[in-house]
C-alpha cells in the first residue's frame, strides 16, 4: 500500500479540495498511481472533478454495502487517476458517514480501497469532528492547509490538539506532512507580515516552501470541474502544484520513504 | 507590529507546532525545506534578528538536510541523484541517462518502463546520427519533440570517453530546459569519469 495522506484544515474555504485534486493530478502526471477519496459529505472532490458523469455511487454506498469498490472507483478518462466520491445525496447519507466514523467502519472501508496506489489523498471535511479523526487514524500523513488570515491561524490550536490526540491514542505513525499556505496574496501587506511572523516562530521544516497563490483560474477550473492544468492557459497556475509534488518527493527521499514507487510506475503514455 | 506574539491562540498554536515537530524529528526524522518560493509575492528569507527572542529560544530552527548530488555508494545512485536534482530545479517530469545503445544507466521517474525508454532514446539517437549522413552536418546533438499538447521530450547527445551517451528529459513544452541540461551533463560526465 502506498501513502495515505489526509488534506485537512480546521477551517473551510482554504483550498483543501483544490489541493487534493491538483496535487493528486500532478503526481499522476508524474507517473504515480493516485486515488482521491472524497470523505467530505459536502462532496468537494466529486463536484470539482465532475464525477457524476461517471457514477453517483461513492463512499456512503460502500459503507452501506450497496455498492462494490469496483462500482465506486471511477478512473479518469486518461487513466491516470482514480476518484471515489462521497456519494452523499441526502442528510441521512451524511449521518451515515458520521456513524461509520464513530464505529470504525469508515476507517476499515478506506483501508479496503487503498491498495495498489502510490498515493491516496483523503479530502477531509473542515473541522475536527469524528470523520476527520477517523481519516487521520488511517493516514500516514496530513497536509495542513493554511491561509495567512488571522481567524484561520487563531483557530489552529484545536486542530493541532486533535493531531496530537490521534497520534497519541490511535495512530503513532501519523506525520504532519507539512503546512501548506494557500490562496496566497503576495500583494497584501497583512498576509506578508503574518507569514513572516509565522516563519520566524514555527520550525521551518513544518512548512512547505511552496505556496499556492490565489488565482482566478482555480475558480474557472472549478466551474469546468477539471484540474487547473487542463484549462487553456492553466499551466502557470498549476506550476506551484508541480513544485509541491517535487517537494513532497524530495521530503520522502530525505526521509527514506516513498520507496520503489518511482521505478515502478506506469506513466502517462 | 507583532500580531502573532500578541495572540494567546497563536502562541498556543506555535507551542503545539513545536511539540509536534520535536516528536516527529525524534520519531522518523524530518525533511526541511530549502527555501520558500513566493513567485507572486516577496521573497522572504528568515529574518532571525527581527524574530521575538523568547520564541527563538524555545526551539532552534532545524538543521536542513542538503542533497549532495555527487554522493552515493554506487555510480548509478549518484547519477540518479543528479537527475533528481535536475528535475527538481528545472521542474522536469523525469529524466534518463543512457549509453549509445540506449541502455539506461540511471533513471528518474521514467514515464514508461526501462526497455521502452531505451528503445526510444536509441531511435532519437539514431536520428541525430542520420543528420550527419543525410544533411552532411555533424553537429547534431539536440532533439526536442512535442509528445502531446503539454509535454515534450528532449534528448541531448554527449560524448564520454569516446562513447556516445544520451540524456533524455521529459518536461513541459513551455520550459527552457537547456541550461539545466547542460549543467547536469557536466555533473554526469564527472561522475562517469
Amino acid at each position: 500500500m502506498g501513502r495515505i495522506l489526509t488534506v485537512a484544515s480546521q477551517k473551510g474555504g482554504v483550498g483543501k479540495t483544490t489541493t487534493a485534486l491538483n496535487l493528486g493530478y500532478t503526481l499522476a502526471r508524474l507517473g504515480h498511481s493516485v486515488l482521491l477519496v472524497d470523505a467530505d459529505p459536502q462532496g468537494g472532490i466529486a463536484i470539482a472533478s465532475n464525477l457524476k458523469k461517471k457514477t453517483d455511487a461513492g463512499l456512503v454506498n460502500l459503507l452501506r454495502g450497496d455498492a462494490s469498490a469496483e462500482e465506486v472507483v471511477a478512473t479518469t478518462r486518461d487513466g491516470s487517476m482514480s476518484v471515489v466520491g462521497s456519494g452523499v445525496a441526502t442528510p441521512a447519507d451524511t449521518i451515515c458517514i458520521e456513524d461509520a466514523a464513530r464505529d470504525g467502519s469508515l476507517r476499515l472501508t478506506i483501508e479496503g480501497i487503498c491498495g495498489g496506489y502510490d498515493y491516496v489523498f483523503l479530502d477531509a471535511p473542515a473541522g475536527v469532528g469524528g470523520i476527520v479523526t477517523s481519516l487521520l487514524g488511517v493516514s500516514d500523513g496530513v497536509i495542513l492547509m493554511l491561509r495567512c488570515r488571522t481567524l484561520v491561524l487563531k483557530s489552529l490550536p484545536i486542530f493541532l490538539k486533535l493531531l496530537r490526540e490521534v497520534r497519541d491514542q490511535h495512530n503513532r505513525d501519523l506525520q504532519l506532512e507539512g503546512a501548506l499556505v494557500t490562496m496566497w496574496n503576495g500583494g497584501n501587506e497583512l498576509e506578508r507580515q503574518t507569514l513572516k511572523e509565522l516563519e520566524q516562530s514555527v520550525p521551518e521544516a513544518l512548512f512547505f516552501r511552496t505556496v499556492i497563490p490565489e488565482d482566478d483560474n482555480f475558480e474557472h477550473a472549478s466551474i469546468k470541474a477539471v484540474p487547473v492544468i487542463l484549462l487553456p492557459g492553466g499551466r502557470e497556475t498549476a506550476r506551484p502544484y508541480l513544485e509541491l509534488a517535487m517537494e513532497m518527493k524530495e521530503r520522502e527521499l530525505l526521509r527514506g520513504i516513498g520507496g520503489d514507487a518511482d521505478e515502478q510506475t506506469d506513466g502517462l503514455f | 507590529m507583532s500580531r502573532l506574539t500578541d495572540s494567546s491562540e497563536l502562541q498556543e498554536a506555535l507551542s503545539l507546532f513545536q511539540d509536534l515537530f520535536e516528536e516527529q524529528r525524534h520519531a522518523k526524522g524530518f525533511a526541511g525545506p530549502i527555501g520558500r518560493n513566493l513567485e507572486k509575492g516577496p521573497v522572504m528569507g528568515p529574518d532571525v534578528a527581527a524574530a521575538p527572542a523568547e520564541v527563538l529560544t524555545q526551539a532552534p530552527l532545524p538543521t536542513v538536510p542538503v542533497i549532495d548530488e555527487t554522493e552515493g555508494e554506487f555510480r548509478g545512485d549518484r547519477l540518479e541523484n543528479v537527475l533528481f536534482a535536475m528535475c527538481r530545479r528545472g521542474g522536469f517530469t523525469g529524466a534518463v541517462v543512457s549509453d549509445g545503445a540506449g541502455l539506461p544507466l540511471a533513471v528518474y521517474n521514467s514515464p514508461v518502463d526501462n526497455d521502452r525508454i531505451a528503445a526510444f532514446t536509441s531511435v532519437l539517437g539514431d536520428a541525430m546520427a542520420k543528420a550527419g549522413l543525410f544533411l552532411e552536418q555533424h553537429g547534431a546533438e539536440y532533439i526536442s519533440m512535442d509528445i502531446n499538447y503539454e509535454d515534450k521530450v528532449v534528448v541531448r547527445r554527449f560524448v564520454y570517453a569516446e562513447m556516445e551517451m544520451y540524456l533524455l528529459v521529459l518536461c513541459a513544452q513551455s520550459m527552457d530546459e537547456r541550461a539545466e541540461v547542460e549543467m547536469s551533463i557536466e555533473q554526469i560526465v564527472s561522475i562517469l569519469g
